[in-house]
């Protein structure tokens, strides 16, 4: 009785899965519209009266739409399941992205990103490691913390859980730190780019080298131009490819002190906290290359990717709850934001260095 | 009982990553093979 139980239960569970998801996906839609339709509604109503409104992109709307709804009424559970489906969306629009990437360019600008990204790994992991000693953080809440600023946020916070054998309540607060940062960067950044006057390339390495999560990275480099969201994804996928090797070495010192398991297998765990959707970017930017597609495929394959990041976009505004800070502490967050203004700066200086010496 | 059930043992292994590529390799099929125009 039990086997035929447990035999059909997947025939019942799959599409109950899946079914769970409609009503957030359906929300992450909804918002991510209404973004895209206010950014049209604004930029009408400004030519029929002659005014001179800023273009605010479609991704800061639905950004800001999902802030508000996630930090007053609330995310009712119903859409939380579909809600935290951003992270897939983020990925499969990472890989469609591709077939605008030419693998030469790719190569080209993933040659210069992961010198600046070695440069920033160290810069952030130190700066990190220092404050949390200063202000006396638990070790491993710090370590949490400068794995998530040096490499890719939450997913770096997740895969590094479990490596380092770190509390709940740490890696909680660490996801929460990041967010509530990335959101803060995500207005920041775009108007620091502007006031300096950065082309679109070298904000979108910066955007890339400094904004924590990959959403809010591409999200960053979305809202100052198209061609810097193109290469804010990039260069963060460069840095992502780096959250095995960090990682590792995290496990690694944590075993080394007797507080972890000792990691057995190294290349296979760094085959496995590879981001594979990096692959599936190669992959699509080597068949653009080898001209797999035409011009209107092309454009296809770039609005459906298009499509997929405006139902991230939400999922930034929905996910990030600032009264989880609240919650968990504002010393650690102090520490999180000073380590991030520190990283800004000097990623800053990189890429204005880099963007003078390699006309980015 | 999970040795009984291949399905959820399949989906368990196939990591967020994979779902997203193969979700967008996908998608590329469709767009190459019957030309699927996506506006935006």
């Amino acid at each position: 009785m039990s086997e035929a139980i447990a035999l059909q239960r997947p025939a019942v569970a799959l599409p109950w899965r899946l079914l769970r998801l409609l009503p957030g996906v359906a929300l992450l839609f909804a918002i991510g519209y209404l973004g895209k339709v206010t950014e049209a509604l604004l930029r009408d109503y400004g030519k029929a009266h002659h005014l001179a409104l800023p273009n605010i992109e479609y991704v800061l709307w639905a950004i800001v739409f999902g802030l508000i709804i996630a930090n007053t009424v609330g995310v009712a559970q119903i859409f939380r399941p579909g809600v935290a489906t951003y992270d897939f969306w983020l990925k499969a629009g990472i890989v469609l992205l591709g077939a605008r990437f030419l693998l030469g360019d790719v190569l080209k600008l993933g040659r210069v990103s992961l010198a600046l990204v070695a440069i920033e790994l160290a810069v952030a992991i130190g700066v990190m490691t220092l404050l949390g000693r200063w202000f006396r953080l638990k070790p491993k809440l710090t370590s949490l913390l400068a794995i998530g600023s040096s490499i890719c946020g939450v997913s770096a916070i997740i895969a590094a859980k479990g490596a380092i054998e770190a509390d709940d309540d740490d890696a909680t607060f660490a996801i929460a730190a990041i967010l509530a940062l990335g959101a803060f960067g995500l207005f920041a950044y775009p108007a620091i780019g502007h006031l300096l006057h950065m082309s679109d390339h070298a904000f979108g390495v910066w955007a890339g080298l400094a904004v924590d999560n990959t959403a809010e990275a591409a999200a960053a480099g979305a809202i100052y131009s198209d061609v810097a969201g193109k290469v804010a994804v990039l260069t963060k996928s460069t840095r992502n490819a780096m959250i095995g090797f960090v990682v590792l070495a995290y496990a690694i010192y944590w075993a080394s002190r007797g507080q972890a398991k000792t990691v057995q297998g190294k290349a296979a765990f760094l085959w496995q906290k590879f981001p594979k959707f990096v692959l599936g970017f190669l992959f699509v930017s080597l068949l653009a290359t080898f001209q797999v597609f035409d011009k209107v495929q092309i454009a296809s394959l770039a609005n459906l990717s298009r499509w997929a990041f405006l139902l991230t976009f939400a999922g930034v505004g929905l996910k990030t709850d600032f009264r989880e800070i609240k919650r968990q502490g504002v010393r650690p967050f102090v520490v999180g934001a000073l380590a991030e203004l520190t990283i800004t700066a000097i990623t800053l200086v990189l890429v204005l260095a880099a963007a003078a010496i390699f006309s980015l | 009982m999970r040795g009984l059930n291949p399905e959820v043992n399949v989906l368990k292994r196939v990591s967020l990553d994979w779902w997203a590529v193969l979700a967008a390799l996908a998608s590329v099929a469709l767009v190459k093979s019957i030309n699927l125009t996506v506006g935006w």
